[in-house]
């Protein structure tokens, strides 16, 4: 092998090498998280004791945390988001259905979950506690307590009508 | 930028893999005529520096930067166990405006074998074609920077600190490259390589961007090149 060659095979390695390294510095991560809350009512057939659970779709609900200017509404909708505190463990939400306002308080356990340079860091949650006022809600139930990207499918809270 | 990946992975793989095979086929028949001659356990040591490492903050935006060299042995002018050292560091802002920051020194161990037979007739030469394997480790402190977590429903910003976190990364190359004498016991050369990270990243965990010796940490594979100028004694 001559210099000549040595010299070739070296400025071809360089150029495929520069233009193979860029980087694009998009983050592609799935940063997707939510907690969702489906809304049921129960009823009771006496003569057969059977208790059945079905979906609920009030003709409206309204969603609002405390201290928080913007309302989200939803229309026909048996299914809810709760945008938890990244913050501080405590989410206070004002919910109306139909005319019927209740109050809503999660109590969350959050977790920060760094991802990458280009993507920072990603918060997740793990509901501890539910409670709410009786109004239009007869109880409520969590029915599963991590709120991640894995669990963004899912249903974590139920609230009984 | 995949494709280009697969093209270099498939044409190292042919490298390594077909000439090796026409070597040893050349090697059977020059074993005939010249298993008599008689070669040292002991050839030698070549110092190796590195060049394009040099370079490398042009080819990072200036992310990143490493220096290194190598002292190579000759054994039996077949196996060349080498150890390699060096300085790497990075100080890179990201479009999220997060700051990464780490320097530390680098090793590698390892052995390269030269696939190159000496042809009948062929003059006496010192020219090279290496392929080998290295296994590389660096004990290095980081330090992420600027991590805010930002509440746009509730309001509100958190900064979450990731300072000075230490860590031990392991990692293995598959190398190959050339090396030619252009003056006596002068030698220059470049190699190619791929590592894989042995360490794995904490999922959720704040992982290093830049691990010194290793690149960056994009995945558990990285490709390089190394362009050497070495003296051998």
């Amino acid at each position: 092998m001559t210099n000549k060659h040595l010299v070739n095979i070296i400025l071809l390695f360089s150029l495929i090498f520069t233009s193979s390294c860029s980087n694009d510095e998009q983050c592609r991560k799935d940063r997707y998280i939510r907690t969702t809350a489906g809304i049921y009512t129960v009823s009771y057939n006496p003569t057969t004791k059977i208790r059945t659970t079905t979906l609920l779709s009030p003709d409206s609900i309204s969603v609002q945390g405390f201290g928080v200017d913007s309302i989200t509404d939803y229309k026909k909708k048996s299914t809810i988001l709760f945008p938890l505190n990244k913050i501080t463990n405590e989410s206070d939400f004002r919910v109306r259905f139909n005319e019927i306002v209740d109050t809503v308080k999660i109590l969350h356990t959050n977790y920060n979950a760094y991802l990458s340079l280009e993507c920072g860091c990603l918060v997740t949650h793990s509901i501890d506690t539910v409670i709410s006022t009786n109004h239009f809600i007869d109880s409520v139930r969590i029915s599963v307590h991590d709120v991640n990207t894995s669990t963004s499918a899912k249903e974590n809270i139920k609230i009984y009508n | 930028m995949l494709k280009k990946i697969s093209k270099y992975t498939i044409s190292l793989f042919l490298c390594l893999v077909i000439l090796p095979i026409q070597a040893q086929k050349r090697g059977q028949h020059i074993e005939q005529k010249t298993d008599t001659v008689k070669v040292n356990l002991y050839n030698g040591a070549t110092v190796y520096a590195d060049i394009v490492s040099l370079a490398s903050p042009l080819f990072a935006k200036a992310a990143t930067y490493s220096y290194e060299g190598a002292i190579q042995v000759d054994l039996l002018h077949k196996y060349y166990p080498i150890f390699e050292l060096g300085y790497a560091g990075a100080n890179k802002i990201s479009n999220e405006n997060i700051g990464f920051n780490t320097n530390a020194l680098f090793g590698r161990l390892g052995v390269d074998f030269n696939l190159q037979k000496k042809k009948k007739d062929s003059k006496p030469t010192n020219n090279m074609f290496q392929a080998g394997l290295r296994l590389g480790m660096s004990n290095f402190r980081y330090s992420i920077t600027n991590v805010v977590i930002t509440d746009n429903y509730w309001g509100g910003t958190e900064a979450v600190p990731y300072n000075n976190i230490a860590t031990t990364k392991m990692w293995f190359e598959i190398v190959a490259g050339v090396r030619v004498e252009i003056a006596k016991n002068i030698f220059m050369g470049w190699s190619v390589r791929n590592k894989n990270l042995l360490s794995k990243d904490n999922i959720g965990g704040p992982n290093p961007w830049y691990i010194p010796g290793f690149g960056i940490n994009s995945g558990n594979s990285n490709w390089a090149i190394n362009y050497v100028i070495g003296y051998h004694f």
